[in-house]
This record gives structure tokens, C-alpha cells and sequence, in this order.
């Protein structure tokens, strides 16, 4: 709803604060215009779903640097046969390549094997033994395609929707329709593992056009999550609750120049916000209460898996504490040796993957485990995703160039057909096979949107005047893998 | 150089930057008829999400007109039968969109409007230069 | 023009190209002199616009695309913290020199994550001065970003930037508000505003809104600014009843004749809730 018809069904509703406060007087401010009194009530209040959801959380677990699937999930034994050899031009035919120094050889490592696993029959790499164990849970995509060229565009695209800043992420989307299912906690986290934030940056969750306040909050990795958590010493609680309404009055009196700011709103918000969490915030992420067997579950007793795992971890909490979208953006493990801090292997594939992949294996895994034990995987969905693929030919020798054309994906959780595969790519791994069932970042996100309960085409928001969209203009659900 | 030469060549290029790049040879699609069909679409998609009838009729009537212009340039060029076939799916889903629209049926219309924009990424993965 | 990294085909057209060409062709005519072009941008009616709504306008023109009102903007990281330096004060405006290390937390440890050498991520600076210095000259270490900064969008030194994103989340509010470094440099500032406007309350208000916003307080900020220090007076005076006598006050007062504790911990209290407004972060 625009703050235009939020205010006129407010008015119609007679709701506010006393019937006087639809743009007129509020005891101790004065008088204050519709607009402010209208965003008094609370923007991140719960909104019912358009429909009967299937989940309540999404796990957005983004592999950042875009992992080689075809190293992970994608066995392509006729990749094995062609290695060493040019790409035969039937499998280049409608794509537009740009790797530096031409195309290469088609690559296949020699230190991949592959098995099936569980009941589907899934096909895993030697390089994730340990998610292997929970192939019966998983839903693959196997036709995943998308636009780009460089990490930083399609990385965008992948969590907005667009190739330019500019539009919210999926979280902020599902933020705004849904609200927060705890008023204590940001209802939409970002968590990253590794010694620095994202590289592709806050855009990749931010609100775009919608209110402010629905963008994403980052919490640090480590052992103080959120810093300032605390107030200080000398301060004590009333001291605070009352300088925080001071606050509240100062602003309002400001904002009341800027009916339609909601930006300025949105700061007035979050320090609210920023007291609640005080109290709630430190019970949700603390991790060290958390038992020896479940810490050994999600790899902590690992140093290449334990900064992730302990990200995996804080993010099932999360979820425990209705936080609606936890963005996990990959990072690398601390203290390791590694090329490239990320899993963009464009040399020496094998020394990246076998580090990124030993990152990942156990913690996901173990998250994977863990919700269904606790009865919380049906009414979570866990996304693996990342910018694009790899390509089958090999780059410099030893590693593989960006893939838009044809990757895997996989998401887990409530409303899906588990142990099952969607799509393919062809013999070498490189494009999709069928073009009919490519499934493009829009598709993810509009099904992503059905298992909560929403209509991507209906979920609008009226920006400039004209109707948004989370899939812009493209986006269908897939049917096929739904239960 | 002279200053003045220099001055008209910088603000040529400063121009010529402005308005989104040097004009490519008349063989090659107009790329503001291209960026017209992009804005059109999203204007579409707008009106129909909006159910504003007026609206979506008369973008999706442009749109007809529109693609009806790409056709006839591949159809000339000769030798692009994919994109003569997609752009000729693209016109008629413009007018399919119309009849949905004329009997109020702004669900199909969204879907058809859904289904057009993946006719424009698909003939784009064949037939754009960048 | 909304897309200032790319000007080119990809990016989007400028809203008045005409305005942009005669600055551009004014620029170079004028010796290629940035500092003229500056001025020229700066002393124009549009540039000294007032920010406030204007309904007709939001109506036409609701991203204000056209620039009929002031573009209100947040405050860039490093001016925010630059500025609460200034105001207290404390800023050193000392210019060059090594990078500086500034304390994170008053008390307790962090940036211990050690590099190959045994170099810690973050040893906060043993000379007081370089806490003060300006965030320009604050290191910057990718792996421990300086959270002060870091939490209210300063550019990634990853990558080249055109544009500061703006986001506004708890972390900021809590950066600001419990941050107990920063909350000292509100006792600094308190104490500045006491020595310089004496112990008139009114005076004291007066002094802080035109130290922090170069304006007077409205009559209904000045009722409410009142109304706290009542209100907060009594809310400390139970706390010390209660026996915690420690209370935040202004620090470097200079007259301590009249000095009452509790009203000055309530006048800390004031300024560091007015530092933390929408006025102080954004420039309107």
C-alpha cells in the first residue's frame, strides 16, 4: 500500500491515535500532519500472506564468488571424456563469451569423483561428503540462468532483480509485504562470515524505492555481533527510555516539515528498534549456550568450517526468533591459506574448491539436519544460490570463467518437492538444455515469494506513479517443484 | 588542435555522451527504438498491475506497433529467421494483451505481459551487440 | 542525472540536458577551474533552495528530480563523526601524518584477529591527540573497518564509488546512542556549551541548538527540551537515592560554583539526545 491509501484507508478506518490524531493534534507534539500520525502505527506491523504460506523463514544462503557447480552437483561425464579438448561449437551456439584469452579447453579436474546419494539418487562431488547425507532433503534446480558478466551486476541482480542499484532485495520485498514476526529483532538480517563485509555491498539489501525501513540490518561476524549493543554504564534505563522519547519528539516536530520523508521516519524507527533489540538481540544470537553435539553438528570444531558454521548457526536462531529473511553472503574461512577470498576460482580450482567447499560442506549440512530435527524445516526455506556458474572450459589452465548460461541451484524446505531435480544442462555442463525450462534469478524469486504466501505479481508497490514489482517485469513460478 | 576546434570537439563529445552514444550504422536496430519498447513494457506491466484499461490499451497497442517496426527490419535483413519469429510472437502477444484487456481479463493480460518480456531476453541472448 | 557512474548508453539520460551542456561548456571556458565551477553551483538559487515539502511539487515531482526543493541529504560517515568532534570541541584538526587508531570501545578489546606477523587488526592509538583527529586520517584496515564510521555507509575500499549508499538501521542508532565513545564526546560538548552560555537554562539551549544547527530551538522544541530536563532530573535524583552515585557529566567545566550534579547529568542527557536527532544527521 502507498502511504497515500495507507492514509486514506486509515482515515476511513477511523483508526489513529485517539480519533483526533488522522492529521490533527497529538497530546505533547501538537499538531502533526496525516502522513506522520499515519506512520506512528507501525510499518513492520504483520501483514497476513495473499495466500496460505508454506514457509515463515527463507535462509538465503548467497556463495559469493559463484562456486563451480559443475564441481559440486553437476556430473557431466561427457566433460570428463572431452577434456583437454577445444568446445566443440555446437555447445557455443546463442552465447556471447568474453573470457580473457579466448575460450579455453573443455576442463575437468582429475581429483573429482562422483556418487549418488539417498533415495533420489543425487549426484555429489567427492568435494561435499557431508551435504551428500542430505541429498533426500534437497530440490534441485539444474537449469539456473541469468545475465552478467561481472560479480558485482549479477550479484545485484541476483538479490534485487535488476542490473542497476535501485530496487529492493527479495528481503526488503518480503519485509514490507509480510511485516515482522517479532518487534524485538530486525524481521531482515544479513550475516557474512570472513573478515569483511560483502565486497558487492549494502545495496545487495537494501530497500530500494520502499520505505527505509524495510532494508536489511548487517550483523558482524565473531563474537560481538552488535557492537553498542549496550547502553552505557553511567546511563540507566529510565534515563535511557526517557532520552529516547525526547528523541521521538525532536523528530517528530522535524519531521512534520517532510510529511512524506520516510527516510526520516525510518531513522526514528530504528532507534526504537535499537532498544528493543537491546533487551532481545544478545538471547538470539549467542551461539556459546548451544550444545557440544550441535556445535560439532554445524562444523565449529573445524577451522575452515567454523566462522561459517557459526554464521549457519546464529541464522537458525534467527529463524527460531521469527526473523523472516537471514541473507548468509559466503565469505572464506579465517587463517586459511587461499588465493581468492571467495569462490571465484578462475585459476587453480581445485586448492579454491577444496577449501570453500570444506567451508560450506558441514555447517550446511548440519543446518539442514538440525531444522528438521527441531521440527523447523518445514516452515523454513534454505536457499543455495550464487551470481552465475562456471563455465565447462577451462581459464587460465586449472580454472573455469563465469557462467550465466546454465548452473545449478537448490533450495530445501517446506512446500517443495524434496529429493528431486528440475532442468539440466547440456552434455558439457554449459548451457541449459532446454531453454523452456531455464529457470532465471525473476523464477527463484517468484517462487521463493509463493512458498511465502504471495503473489509476485501482486505484490506492488506504487513508486513514481507506476506499479513495482519484485520480478520487475519477468518471473514465473515453477510449478513443477512444488509438492 | 585550435581552442576552438578543441571546444567543438569536446562538446560534440560531451553531446554525444549525453544523449547515450554515437548512433551505430543503420544496418544495426535504433536503440532508442529498443529503450522505447523497454519503457513502454514497464509501463505496461504497471497499468495492468493497476487494472487501468485506457492505459494498458494503449501501451500494448504501441507495443504492437512497435514490434511490428522490428519485424519488418529483420525481415528485410534476411538472414535472421529467430528473430523475425520473435518478433512476431512479441507483436502478437501485444495483441493478444489488447483483447485480454477489452474484456477485462487483467490476469491473463499479466501473463501474457510476463511471457512477452521473456520474448525480449530471449531474442536478446541472440541478437544484442552488448 | 541519476546514473553518475555511467553517462553512456547503459546509463540513464539526464534530467535537463541543456543545464548540464552549459556547465560543462562554462567549465571549460572558465579554464577548466573546478573551484569556479564550485562557486558557480553553490551561489545559484537552485543550490539555495529550502529543503521543506512542498505539496505541489511532491505531487509533479515526487524523487524531485528536477531540483525544485533542497535535496535533504544524510550525513556522510566521516562528517558525522567530524562534526560531533567539532561541535564537542575535542576535534584536532591537526592535518597529516600516519594513519591513526581511535578507540573502538572505552572499555574492552577488540580487532585482536592477528595478521602473519603478529600485527593485531586494530591497536587503538596510545596518544590521546590521535583519537581526536580527523576520520580522514583514521586507518583504514579492510578486514576491521572502524565501526564508528563503518556502520553509517562510508565507501568500500574494495571498490571505486560514484555515490555513498544511505541506509539507516539499528546499528546506527546504537552506534550514536550507546556508543560510550561517543557519549563522552557529548560530555564534551555539554560542558562547552555550559562554560560558554553560563548557567541560564535558556541560555544553555539557545547555545546548543546554535552550536549544532546554527539556528534557536522552535518554541515547541524549547517545551519539550524544558520538560526533559524535569523530567530527567528526577529520574537521576531516584538513581542516586537509590545509591549509584555515578552519574555522565559534562566534562572541562570551568565554573564549578553552581554546579549540581544531577542537573548537569540531565544537561548531558539533553545534548546527547539533541546530537542524536534527524537535524544533526541530516543537512536539510
Amino acid at each position: 500500500m502507498s502511504n497515500d491509501q495507507r492514509r486514506a484507508f486509515l482515515r476511513q478506518a477511523g483508526l489513529g491515535l485517539g480519533g483526533a490524531a488522522l492529521g490533527g493534534f497529538i497530546p505533547g507534539i501538537g499538531h502533526v500532519s496525516a502522513a506522520t500520525a499515519a506512520e506512528l502505527l507501525d510499518p513492520l506491523a504483520p501483514k497476513a500472506p495473499q495466500f496460505p504460506a508454506k514457509i515463515k523463514s527463507v535462509i538465503w544462503l548467497h556463495q559469493n564468488g559463484a562456486p563451480s557447480t559443475l564441481d559440486l552437483y553437476d556430473f557431466k561425464p561427457d566433460l570428463q571424456k572431452l577434456a583437454g579438448q577445444p568446445v566443440p561449437a555446437s555447445f557455443l551456439k546463442g552465447i556471447k563469451t568474453s573470457t580473457q584469452g579466448g575460450v579455453g579447453k573443455l576442463y575437468a579436474s582429475n581429483q573429482r569423483t562422483w556418487k549418488q546419494h539417498g533415495d533420489s539418487g543425487a549426484w555429489f562431488s567427492n568435494l561435499l561428503p557431508n551435504l551428500a547425507t542430505q541429498a533426500d532433503k534437497l530440490t534441485f534446480i539444474k537449469s539456473s540462468t541469468t545475465v552478467g558478466a561481472t560479480h558485482d551486476i549479477s550479484i545485484l541482480k541476483l538479490n534485487t532483480g535488476d542490473l542497476n542499484p535501485g530496487r529492493p532485495s527479495l528481503g526488503a520485498w518480503i519485509n514490507y509485504a509480510l511485516g515482522s514476526a517479532n518487534p524485538d529483532l530486525p524481521s531482515y538480517v544479513v550475516l557474512y562470515n570472513g573478515d569483511r563485509e560483502p565486497s558487492a555491498g549494502s545495496v545487495n539489501w537494501s530497500s530500494g524505492f520502499l520505505p527505509a525501513v524495510y532494508q536489511g540490518t548487517a550483523f558482524r561476524p565473531g563474537d560481538s555481533p552488535i557492537l553498542y549493543l549496550e547502553r552505557p554504564e553511567l546511563r540507566n534505563a529510565v534515563q535511557q527510555r526517557t532520552s529516547l522519547d525526547l528523541l521521538k519528539r525532536l523528530n517528530l516536530i522535524g519531521a512534520d516539515r517532510y510529511p512524506h520523508d520516510t527516510e526520516l521516519k525510518a531513522r526514528l524507527q530504528s532507534y526504537e528498534l535499537a532498544d528493543r533489540m537491546q533487551a532481545a538481540a544478545p538471547a538470539a544470537v549467542d551461539i556459546s549456550k548451544e550444545s557440544a553435539a550441535t556445535k560439532e553438528l554445524y562444523g565449529l570444531n573445524d577451522k575452515t568450517s567454523q566462522s561459517y558454521g557459526e554464521v549457519l548457526l546464529r541464522a537458525r536462531r534467527l529463524v527460531e526468533h521469527g526473523v523472516r529473511f537471514v541473507q548468509v553472503v559466503s565469505g572464506f574461512p579465517e587463517g586459511v591459506e587461499t588465493d581468492r577470498q571467495s569462490w571465484d576460482a578462475h585459476s587453480e580450482l581445485d586448492a579454491n574448491h577444496a577449501v570453500m567447499a570444506r567451508m560450506v560442506d558441514k555447517p550446511i549440512a548440519g543446518l539442514l539436519h538440525d531444522l528438521k530435527e527441531r521440527g523447523l524445516l518445514d516452515s523454513t526455506l534454505v536457499v543455495w544460490t550464487s551470481e552465475f556458474g562456471r563455465t565447462s572450459w577451462g581459464e587460465s589452465g586449472t580454472g573455469r570463467d563465469h557462467n550465466p548460461w546454465g548452473y545449478t541451484q537448490w533450495m530445501a524446505g517446506g512446500g517443495l518437492k524434496a529429493g528431486f531435480t528440475y532442468g539440466e544442462t547440456d552434455e558439457v555442463g554449459l548451457q541449459v538444455a532446454d531453454k523452456d525450462k531455464a529457470v532465471d534469478t525473476y523464477d527463484l524469486h517468484a517462487t521463493v515469494l509463493h512458498l511465502m504466501g504471495l503473489d509476485h505479481l501482486k505484490t506492488t508497490f506504487i513508486h513514481n506513479g507506476r506499479s513495482e514489482r519484485p520480478t520487475v517485469v519477468y518471473g514465473k513460478v515453477i510449478k513443477e517443484i512444488l509438492a | 588542435m585550435s581552442q576552438g576546434a578543441r571546444k567543438t570537439l569536446v562538446a560534440l563529445a560531451l553531446l554525444a555522451a549525453v544523449f547515450g552514444g554515437v548512433r551505430a550504422a543503420d544496418t544495426e536496430l535504433d536503440m532508442d527504438l529498443m529503450q522505447t519498447i523497454e519503457d513502454t513494457n514497464k509501463s505496461l506491466a504497471s497499468n495492468i498491475a493497476t487494472q487501468n484499461a485506457p492505459g494498458s490499451t494503449s501501451d500494448a497497442k504501441e507495443l504492437q506497433a512497435l514490434f511490428g517496426k522490428v519485424e519488418a527490419h529483420f525481415v528485410a535483413k534476411g538472414d535472421a529467421p529467430d528473430a523475425v519469429d520473435l518478433s512476431r510472437k512479441s507483436r502478437e502477444l501485444s495483441e493478444a494483451i489488447v483483447k485480454s484487456v477489452a474484456s477485462k481479463d487483467f490476469g491473463t493480460a499479466s501473463d501474457s505481459a510476463t511471457t512477452l518480456s521473456r520474448t525480449c531476453r530471449t531474442c536478446h541472448t541472440f541478437y544484442k551487440k552488448s | 542525472m541519476p546514473t553518475v557512474a555511467d553517462f553512456g548508453r547503459a546509463g540513464q539520460k539526464p534530467t535537463n540536458p541543456e543545464l548540464l551542456d552549459h556547465l560543462a561548456s562554462r567549465f571549460v571556458a572558465n579554464g577548466w577551474s573546478v573551484k569556479k565551477l564550485h562557486r558557480e553551483i553553490l551561489l545559484s538559487a537552485t543550490y539555495r533552495q529550502a529543503s521543506d515539502e512542498r505539496a505541489e511539487v511532491v505531487k509533479v515531482d515526487p524523487e524531485n528530480k528536477l531540483l525544485a526543493v533542497y535535496p535533504r541529504k544524510r550525513l556522510e560517515a566521516e562528517v558525522i563523526r567530524d562534526s560531533l568532534l567539532y561541535a564537542s570541541g575535542l576535534l584536532v584538526d591537526k592535518v597529516g601524518g600516519p594513519s591513526v587508531f581511535p578507540p573502538v570501545l572505552k572499555v574492552g578489546d577488540v580487532g585482536k584477529s592477528q595478521d602473519f606477523n603478529g600485527n593485531r587488526a586494530w591497536t587503538v592509538s596510545e596518544n590521546k591527540e590521535d583519537w581526536h583527529r580527523r576520520s580522514i586520517y583514521v586507518f583504514t584496515r579492510r578486514s576491521f573497518p572502524y565501526p564508528i564510521t563503518q556502520n553509517f555507509d562510508p565507501a568500500n575500499p574494495n571498490n571505486p564509488h560514484h555515490k555513498r549508499d544511505v541506509t539507516t538501521t539499528p546499528l546506527q542508532a546504537l552506534t550514536l546512542f550507546n556508543s560510550e565513545v561517543v557519549f563522552d564526546w557529548s560530555q564534551a560538548l555539554a560542558g562547552r556549551v555550559i562554560n560558554e552560555a553560563g548557567p541560564s537554562e535558556d541560555a544553555q539551549l539557545s547555545r546548543v541548538y546554535e552550536i549544532l544547527f546554527a539556528r534557536d530551538p522552535s518554541k515547541a522544541e524549547r517545551a519539550a527540551l524544558k520538560q526533559f530536563l524535569a523530567d530527567q532530573q528526577i529520574a537521576i535524583r531516584q538513581r542516586v537515592a537509590s545509591g549509584k552515585f555515578e552519574v555522565a557529566v559534562p566534562q572541562g567545566l570551568k565554573d564549578t560554583k553552581n554546579y549540581d550534579p544531577v542537573r548537569s547529568a540531565a544537561f548531558v542527557d539533553l545534548v546527547h539526545t539533541v546530537a542524536n536527532s534527524n537535524s544533526f544527521a541530516y543537512r536539510f
